[in-house]
């Protein structure tokens, strides 16, 4: 049995790089071993210029989300030992410029996010508590969609994003999901035209990459097929009343 | 430190020792088949009786159907929490297709 893992990390100093190349690691195997774990191994015992990102260490901030043997994960709960292989490659996420070996730049998924109003209009200038019921069906539709932490994994899992670089992506899309069926939001209109277009869900071809690496198991592709149907819906009520 | 965050089970991303991204290869291959059925049905209606073409005509259009009916059903929310599930499921349902068909062809 194998007592050390070999780790090959993708690194890049835009300063002397032109392009990325892989330097490989030995980590000692130890009980319940991350890959942030084996990250912070590497920069300790080996070379002390790697560069990563992470910032609450157990998987509430998705600071450390990175490419593991190909997949994007989150650094700090990902067991070295359940992926099941000895060696473990380790690069930047898909989709965002490096800035540093395994740390990239988040500002172009903020600009989509941004672009998808992330934000809540009130329809009502109130200050009246609104009452949804937790069974209602818009709750129902938007409950699963919520917990979204941004960490990007969905991003750089997604296929359409090579092909359209400026599709807004999974997060921005699921986002913008969560208040289109919420009835107190004031702004349905503006949003699902900012998020419809080749650009926006329609980009989506339902591949489900981002709803299997998600690492809270949320599915923003079944958010896009929802927005989807109500862009269709919106469209033909428009169509109706004229 | 042993606090109770180090105790809890590591969290094991699902596509860990599965197939990643099923639904994508399942996208793709619908693809490359079209581009394929785009050759092959003329071929196949300037001569119907080559047994190779008609055997892969039949195979491609089932291929084709079934990942059509995948991104159909999930559209309107059916598999769409399961749809690895599903994926298995179209192949299966497109194999008895295909296999019924076989003695035709």
């Amino acid at each position: 049995m194998a007592t050390e893992w070999i780790v090959q990390v993708s690194r890049f100093d835009p300063e002397h790089d032109t392009h990325a190349r892989i330097e490989t690691y030995r980590v000692p195997q130890r009980t319940k071993m991350t890959v942030l774990d084996a990250l912070a191994y590497i920069q300790r015992h080996h070379d002390r210029s790697l560069a990563f990102r992470y910032a609450c260490r157990l998987g509430m901030c998705g600071t450390c989300t990175v490419m593991v043997n190909g997949i994007p994960r989150w650094a700090c709960r990902t067991s070295l030992a359940l992926l099941g292989a000895e060696t473990v490659d380790i690069a930047p996420l898909q989709h965002l410029p490096v800035i540093k070996d395994v740390m990239v730049d988040y500002a172009p998924f903020v600009e989509k996010y941004r672009a998808a109003m992330p934000f809540f209009v009130p329809a009502q200038d109130t200050d009246t508590m609104a009452t949804i019921s937790p069974e209602s069906r818009e709750r129902q539709a938007i409950d699963p969609n919520l917990e979204c932490i941004t960490c990007g994994a969905c991003y750089a899992s997604c296929t359409m994003l090579s092909h359209d670089p400026e599709y807004l992506g999974p997060a921005a899309l699921n986002r913008a999901f969560t208040l289109v069926r919420d009835s107190r939001d004031g702004a349905r209109q503006e949003r699902l035209a900012a998020v419809g277009g080749e650009h926006g869900c329609w980009r989506c071809h339902s591949l489900y990459n981002c709803t299997e690496v998600c690492p809270k198991h949320l599915s923003p592709t079944t958010a896009i097929k929802g927005l989807k149907r109500d862009s269709v819906l919106d469209w033909l009520r428009r169509r109706h009343r004229s | 430190m042993q606090g109770a965050a180090t105790n809890r089970p590591l969290a094991v991303l699902p596509a860990t020792a599965k197939p990643a991204y099923l639904g994508m290869w399942t996208w793709l291959w619908q693809r490359v088949s079209s581009l394929f059925l785009i050759v092959l049905l003329p071929w196949h209606w300037l001569n119907p009786f080559y047994r190779p073409v008609r055997l892969a005509v039949l195979f491609l259009v089932v291929f084709h159907a079934m990942a059509g009916v995948r991104v159909m059903l999930t559209d309107v929310g059916i598999g769409a929490h399961w749809q690895r599930g599903l994926v298995w499921l179209l192949a299966g349902i497109g194999l008895v297709v295909f296999l019924f068909f076989l003695q035709y062809a």
